[in-house]
């Protein structure tokens, strides 16, 4: 039988060649002539901007979130902090028709106001609909990270501090800052890569070449002008940028998976503070959570719904999705567990790095541009697109998620090695038995959320279908794009509908299926 | 005179429940010792207002302390552990225990911190610092806050024997010459010595006095 490390290290080999292989096919992809001039410095300074200042907004909120909710302690916290959890998988192309559900021309808010007698006007398309996006889905995501920090603080700090009467501010700089500074750099690299990488977001809300990014004009590329070497000029440019940008600070960046902390003690401020911390918690759910509620109010109504279930194209996209999302989740698990299980077994610090860095390397890799790597590779073997679609995607999936799965998994076999490698050596157990009753009893919670995330990242997808999809081939994302591009904006706020609840029953319900009463170790 | 009459706290669920009677005098010291989960720190906790009781009353000099905040509460407090904020040089920790209104904090903070030995070290960061001077630098902002109980929780704990009588002697001295009403939790016999005027043990769930 083959060693673990045997397994492991063809993988990490596997996927290492996979990135070869890509950056071989972006180099040769070949230019087309006729192709209008792409503009890259002012691509990358549009880019750069608009996740410069969506980051911004994204930190400081996603902060005010965290320090708000530290302060409190009431009923429904643990469920306030899941529901902060689930902006990691949250699709960005449900909260960018969500918002247009709110604040578009023909939204929520106008009707309102046209009963009113009133006309909106206000445009949601532009810089500040994606910045507005990007808050949505990335705040959350900050106070997520940042309220373990705070959780963590030891009791005893916060009766000191509350002891010497420090009012707000001191606080903040005294007790809160020291927890939070060293999880920020992390949480910001993470933020701003997840901003300047963004697709649906750009696609769907960018309003226009004016504020076209990286990703939107790779699409414009392949799709519109059909210059494939163009596309893979600024796919190279644009992963150069990520990591020229994001590494040093990447290398800090939050571990996922994490347990939320106990919390020793609750240092309730006064009233008046209690209240601003409530107002600062309700605004933020409010801010998240509007624009995924807004497409299931929209969508979900009988006769959206009997038109939508009699079209077979809804049907066939909708088992893609499932068939696709069910691949990509058990593959993701499969490999990260391999990995994480080769690497609690070596010692050596420089091999357990080596093994995970091909994994890691598509943290930087954004899904547009593993997409159009996939296609490229596909075109070259002589195959049509549409026929090695649905093995792209698979692919394009597992690579995208990864880096989140060995964040969780990784750490879950080391404490295992740390904890119970001497005494499984010396009871001589085999691998399956080992497996068995050691290592899938104590990791099967970690399993359970990589399953649920690899599912849910894959079901949300547009970045990777969006040169692979056609009407014949669709997944619900693609299918909700279409019916968007053809104004059946019914249509898509039920499928948005149908893909958000599929989407958070996932991410709920299969980590717990999985983990029952178990813990990890 | 601090005196505390039939305190009672009880955990939720099926947790354990508590009661406590002491006096203590000013420019006294007072060790309470006890197993571990035997309710000590949730004593200290009641009196510095981080833990709400059942029932019962905490009187200083006649005066109810029960519906003051915790801010407002004249206790001082010193664990085991994290009395200092790391980060912040001697100076700035002992500077968080002036009182807003005190004029000449600077010579007030120095001559504190001359109190326990550490004037030289004003400027250090407190996580450069022994676990012994971190103690100390917290002793120097009780100086300045002056409040008349202080409570130490196992503050000697994490110290070598030879500081722990270094301590034990200073806290003596600071406590006699500012009249503070001290509480120590101990697991250490020298507490219960000459350090001590007066022992309790928490004994099922009660403080008795020990001996």
């Amino acid at each position: 039988m083959l060693s673990r490390q045997t397994v492991g290290w063809t993988i990490g080999a596997a996927i290492l060649l996979l990135i070869a292989a890509l950056f071989a096919a972006l180099f040769a992809a070949p230019e087309n002539p006729a192709a209008p001039a792409i503009d890259i410095a002012d691509l990358l300074r549009m880019t750069l901007t608009q996740a410069a200042i969506s980051t911004t907004v994204a930190t400081i909120s996603g902060t005010a979130i965290a320090i708000a909710l530290s302060r409190l302690n009431f009923r429904g916290r643990a469920l306030t902090i899941s529901i902060l959890s689930s902006a990691i998988v949250a699709p960005a192309i449900a909260v960018a028709l969500g918002l247009l559900t709110i604040w578009g021309r023909a939204g929520l808010i106008a009707d309102a106001t046209s009963a009113l007698g009133v006309t909106w006007n206000w445009s949601i398309f532009g810089l500040h609909g994606i910045v507005l996006a990007h808050a949505v889905l990335d705040a959350p995501l900050v106070a997520r990270i940042l309220i373990d920090r705070l959780d963590a603080i030891p009791a005893d700090r916060l009766k000191l501090g509350q002891c010497l009467g420090l009012g707000p501010w001191q606080r903040i700089r005294i007790v809160d800052w020291p927890a939070l500074a060293p999880a920020l750099p992390g949480a910001i690299g993470l933020v701003f890569l997840l901003c300047f990488t963004s697709f649906p977001v750009v696609f769907l809300l960018g309003g226009g070449p004016a504020n076209q990014t990286f990703e939107v004009a790779i699409y414009g590329a392949v799709r519109q002008s059909f210059d494939l070497g163009g596309a893979a000029q600024l796919a190279l440019v644009q992963m150069l940028a990520c990591l020229v940008v994001i590494l040093p600070v990447l290398l800090a960046a939050p571990q996922f998976g994490e347990t939320a902390t106990h919390r020793g003690y609750v240092w309730r401020p006064g009233a008046t503070g209690s209240a601003i911390s409530a107002l600062i918690v309700a605004m933020g759910l409010l801010f998240y959570v509007s624009p995924l509620i807004a497409p299931l109010l929209r969508g979900l109504t009988a006769q959206n719904l009997l038109r939508l279930f009699a079209l077979p194209s809804f049907w066939q996209a909708l088992t893609t999705s499932l068939l696709i999302g069910t691949a990509s989740a058990l593959l993701t698990a499969i490999l990260a567990l391999q990995l994480s299980l080769a690497r609690a077994g070596l010692r050596s610090r420089p091999a357990r790095t080596a093994l995970l860095l091909p994994a890691y390397a598509y943290l930087l890799t954004p899904a547009v541009v593993i997409s159009l790597g996939l296609f490229l590779i596909v075109r070259a073997m002589g195959f049509a697109p549409q026929s090695a679609a649905p093995f792209a995607l698979i692919i394009g999936s597992v690579l995208l998620a990864l880096p989140f799965a060995l964040s969780s998994m990784a750490p879950a076999a080391d404490a295992i090695a740390a904890r119970y490698g001497k005494l499984i050596q010396s009871l001589d157990l085999g691998p399956l038995t080992r497996w068995r009753f050691i290592e899938w009893p104590l990791m099967r919670t970690s399993a359970g959320t990589v399953l649920a995330m690899a599912f849910c990242f894959s079901l949300g997808d547009l970045g990777i279908i969006a040169l692979f999809g056609t009407e014949q081939f669709a997944t619900l994302p693609w299918a909700i794009n279409r019916a968007l591009g053809a104004y059946r904006t019914n249509d898509a706020a039920a499928m948005t509908a149908i893909l958000l609840v599929l989407n958070f029953a996932v991410f709920l319900v299969l980590p717990r299926l999985i983990a029952g009463r178990h813990t990890d170790a | 005179m601090l005196e505390i009459e039939n305190l009672r706290f009880a955990y939720s669920g099926e947790g354990p429940s508590f009661r406590y009677d002491i006096t203590a005098g000013p420019g006294t010291v007072t060790t309470i010792s006890g197993p571990s989960g035997s309710g000590k720190s949730t004593l200290f906790d009641l009196i510095s207002g981080s833990a709400t009781p059942h029932g019962g009353t905490i009187q200083l000099a006649g005066n109810s302390m029960l519906e003051l905040p915790v801010a407002r509460r004249p206790v001082s407090i010193l664990f085991q552990s994290n009395n200092v904020f790391g980060h912040l040089s001697a100076r700035d920790n002992v500077r968080l225990g002036a009182p807003r209104d005190l004029s000449g904090t600077e010579p007030a903070i120095l001559s504190a911190l001359e109190t326990v030995g550490l004037a030289a070290y004003a400027d250090q960061r407190a996580d450069r610092l022994s676990g012994g001077q971190q103690q100390r630098i917290a002793l120097a902002r009780t100086l300045l806050r002056n409040k008349p109980i202080l409570l130490l929780d196992e503050p000697f704990a994490s110290l070598d024997p030879e500081l722990v009588g270094q301590m034990r002697l200073l806290i003596k001295k600071l406590t006699g010459e500012n009249r503070w009403i001290t509480l120590v939790i101990s697991h250490l016999e020298g507490d219960t010595g000459e350090f001590a005027d007066r022992s309790y043990e928490m004994r099922d769930g009660r403080l008795l006095p020990s001996g």
